[in-house]
């Protein structure tokens, strides 16, 4: 028993010093601050999405300085009330928060401006525009740095769409060849065309799902015929009045073609989010989808895909006629002008004013979303990274995970949706969520075909226009407008 | 006879239908956390090696902490639920049982003494001696406390509200949709932190209190069920021989009240270990509960079902045992008592 006594006290005693001889041994990385004895704590959803990202930045990030980083995790849904919670109580709970951009007029007002230095370097630059300039920055200022890159694209068969037969057969039965579908006329084409439910293969998969990121699906789709390429800005909302313009015949044709997606897709389709409709394609049921990236790292992954090697990207569906909404006319293009969609915009992450370790807790953000560090990120799947960087369409970074092709198309179609002249911004603005959320109500209604299109839309709009008012029809208009670029 | 055993067969088969209905959601949570995602969302599968290939990778991601720290939700859980179960139960049963054994006589009017100085206090702690709200918080309450009792003792005209009284208004703290109460909570906890530098929030101390107070009405009320029922004259007899009343309570009811208590202890924890409002909003990273990482699994990007069937199972597993365990305390109590 007394041996037993000592050796245990033993062990207590070298473990005790050993970790005291090891924190006391930790020196900073060269050329890099000391943060020992600095723990940062960091608001995420519950991984792997984000958090995982987050993770691996702040263990690289605690080698270098020796800082500590917690990450504090919550459900998604409860991130937004958790952060604002304690903000408004004045608590320092968090250092850094991870967010969605829809909240950044909400958090604002409770964020510290990122340092000037963190926009002086090469990696600043690297950045692409569309985030660095437009999503990063509110009222002038830069509040958030972008660590994930969010838009939609399109995924499709490379092996059904390059079969002989199929080619043979497309081109017998609609009289043209059977390619990326360039409008959302051919989409649907190609979609009746492989839609064989005898054969266990659908034409498309899309979220259906309310509270499954049903709108953003539907945004996508709205995009094309709303985001007029001369009225910037007039998707949602018209720019000068704040009148919702979400029941304009642009949006009831997006309706439209939404709900015909839903006929040609799996059964149950009307309960799928997005993770369903990645599986969906990933498990080799439809010929194509669109999504965020994930479909492309999940689909030609062999561990979690039976279709790898067969992933094609393209930008999503453009068309040749688009809703005016000055002139309420439907304006003809002579060509194709595709409006990808910016959907969710990329998770952003900010350090808020309450923190007392801000100087921290910026270098840290620097350092998470530094090049090196970023582009393990957006290679890695599940950790909901998708490419935002000049240097994440790097091939070589993406043919360790894919087909040349695959990576090619992957990284082009992400690439051009980004720089495409057209392409179309999440909105943001205060109480986002409770305008998708009466958007969500009566989409579902009109997928379970209780009420028309119109009949959907025209209650969106009357719900908007009053939730408008009640929050201030100025203030809304001026954070619209601030979103839009205006 | 054969009536008879053809009627045994019918009720064993009833049984075993109805067995296999309610024990299906279960092993459905079970293969569930063996499959991949193309599994899961190819359509339904039973039989694992013959419908499906059965993987440890939702397994391997949970405990990797790659979808949380379960191992430290888990644990937090447990002892939180633990102690605010047993300090419920102990002053629980003590509150019951004097609601059973005594006769409390509170004037109305005093009550209203009580809340009218709390508020007078309060604000004149604030405003007039500009104290900190912990501070005042703390004055206002002796202030009425002290009040109450002293006016009680009066012949205050008025209602007399009685032990049923007294038990009503346990039970109606109950009535009060927690939310309501949320963020005040979440407040006061901040004050307390910033004012006097005592840690509530995202702490053991502050989330076991909140637990112990929503659950103290619960307990007084099935536990003032449970002594109203036990014979009376037990304890006449030893008060005959004069023993202290404590150590009647804790010697001769306590014992009588073991299924009771056990019962009691049992959906007490129940409830905290289920809880989610308070622990969200009074808890962070340090002592997060398994109800918030539960609900996390269910993330932006999509059901993910294979990972929310293993969260369940980690959820529903103590809960399991803890049943068991304290069902084959609770009727051996009840065997016990049944021995004349």
């Amino acid at each position: 028993m007394k041996k037993m006594f000592a050796g245990f006290l033993a062990s207590a005693t070298a473990a005790i010093l050993t970790s005291g001889i090891a924190a006391a041994q930790c020196k900073p990385q060269s050329g890099m601050p000391d943060y020992t004895g600095v723990t940062i704590n960091v608001g995420s959803q519950v991984g792997p999405f984000i958090a995982s990202a987050m993770k691996q930045g702040g263990d690289s990030w605690s080698k270098a300085t020796c800082g500590k980083v917690q990450i504090v995790e919550f459900p998604f849904g409860e991130l937004y009330p958790k952060y604002l919670t304690a903000f408004a109580a004045g608590e320092d709970a968090f250092d850094v928060i991870t967010f969605a951009p829809a909240w950044t007029p909400d958090l604002a007002p409770f964020l510290s401006e990122m340092p000037s230095k963190m926009r002086e370097t090469d990696a600043w630059q690297d950045i692409h525009p569309t985030y660095r300039d437009r999503l990063m920055v509110w009222e002038g200022k830069h509040k958030s740095q972008t660590i994930d890159g969010d838009l939609h694209t399109l995924h499709y068969r490379i092996d059904l769409f390059e079969d002989p037969k199929e080619r043979a057969a497309f081109k017998a039965k609609y009289g043209r060849d059977l390619v990326v579908p360039r409008t959302w006329d051919e989409y649907y084409e190609v979609a009746e065309f492989f839609h064989r439910p005898n054969d266990g293969i659908y034409g498309v998969t899309e979220a259906f799902a309310r509270g499954g990121q049903q709108f953003w699906f539907y945004f996508t789709h709205a995009a094309s015929y709303t985001n007029h390429p001369e009225n910037p800005g007039s998707m949602f909302f018209d720019p000068d009045t704040m009148d919702a313009q979400v029941n304009n015949p642009g949006w009831v044709k997006a309706l439209e073609d939404y709900i015909k997606s839903l006929k040609l897709a799996p059964p149950g389709a009307l309960n799928y989010s997005s993770g369903d409709t990645r599986q969906q394609f990933a498990g080799g049921k439809t010929s194509m989808n669109f999504d965020w990236g994930d479909t492309g790292t999940v689909g030609t992954d062999p561990s979690q895909s039976q279709i790898p090697g067969s992933v094609g990207s393209d930008l999503t569906p453009g068309s040749t006629t688009i809703w005016n909404y000055k002139t309420k006319q439907w304006d003809e293009f002579s060509r194709v002008i595709h409006s990808p969609f910016m959907a969710f915009g990329g998770w952003q992450a900010a350090v808020p004013e309450l923190s007392e370790d801000k100087e921290a807790a910026w270098h840290y953000v620097e350092h998470t979303t530094n090049i090196e560090n970023s582009s393990i990120q957006a290679i890695t799947g599940g950790s909901g990274v998708n490419p935002y960087r000049y240097s994440h369409f790097s091939k070589d970074l993406w043919e360790k995970k894919m087909s040349p092709r695959e990576a090619n198309e992957y990284l082009t179609a992400q690439r051009d949706s980004l720089g495409a002249t057209n392409v179309a911004l999440d909105m943001r603005l205060p109480g986002y969520f409770s305008y998708t959320e009466i958007l969500e109500i009566e989409l579902t209604r009109a997928l379970a075909g209780e009420i028309s299109p119109q009949e959907a839309l025209d209650s969106v709009a009357s719900q908007w226009n009053e939730l408008t008012d009640e929050f201030g029809r100025d203030s809304q208009k001026a954070a619209y407008r601030a979103s839009m670029g205006l | 006879m054969n009536k008879n055993s053809n009627q045994k067969i019918i009720t064993q088969i009833l049984c075993i239908a109805w067995l296999i209905f309610t024990l299906f959601p279960l092993y459905w949570i079970f293969v569930t956390s063996f499959k991949s995602p193309i599994a899961v969302t190819g359509g339904p599968t039973y039989l694992p090696w013959i419908d499906f290939e059965p993987t440890l990778n939702a397994w391997s991601d949970a405990f990797s902490g790659s979808r949380g720290d379960f191992f430290a939700t888990f644990f937090n859980s447990v002892w939180i639920s633990i102690a605010a179960s047993l300090i419920a139960v102990v002053f629980g049963s003590m509150a019951a049982y004097a609601l059973v054994r005594f006769q409390f006589r509170v004037k109305l009017l005093a009550g209203i003494v009580f809340a009218s100085c709390g508020m007078g206090s309060y604000l004149l702690a604030k405003e007039i001696f500009d104290w900190k709200d912990t501070t005042s918080m703390g004055f206002a309450f002796l202030c009425a406390l002290i009040l109450s009792v002293i006016s009680n003792r009066l012949p205050l005209p008025g209602p007399v509200l009685k032990n049923n009284d007294v038990v009503f208004w346990f039970v109606s703290q109950r009535m009060m949709p927690p939310i309501v109460s949320a963020f005040a909570l979440y407040m006061l906890y901040s004050k307390i932190g910033k004012d006097s530098g005592i840690r509530l929030l995202d702490s053991f101390a502050g989330l076991t209190l909140c637990y112990v107070a929503f659950s103290l009405p619960l307990v007084v009320w099935l536990m003032r069920d449970f002594f109203e029922s036990l014979p009376v004259e037990v304890e006449e007899a030893a008060l005959v021989d004069d023993v202290p009343r404590w150590r009647i309570f804790l010697e001769i009811v306590i014992p009588m009240a073991k299924p009771g208590l056990v019962a009691v202890t049992m959906i007490t924890i129940g409830f905290v270990w289920n809880e989610f409002l308070f622990a969200l909003i009074l808890t962070t990273g340090d002592w997060q509960t398994l109800p918030v990482l539960l609900s996390g699994q269910n993330s932006y990007r999509g059901d993910e079902w294979w990972a929310i069937a293993v969260a369940n199972i980690i959820a529903i597993a103590p809960m399991l045992i803890i049943t068991i365990l304290l069902g084959r305390m609770m009727r051996s109590g009840l065997m016990l008592g049944s021995i004349r």
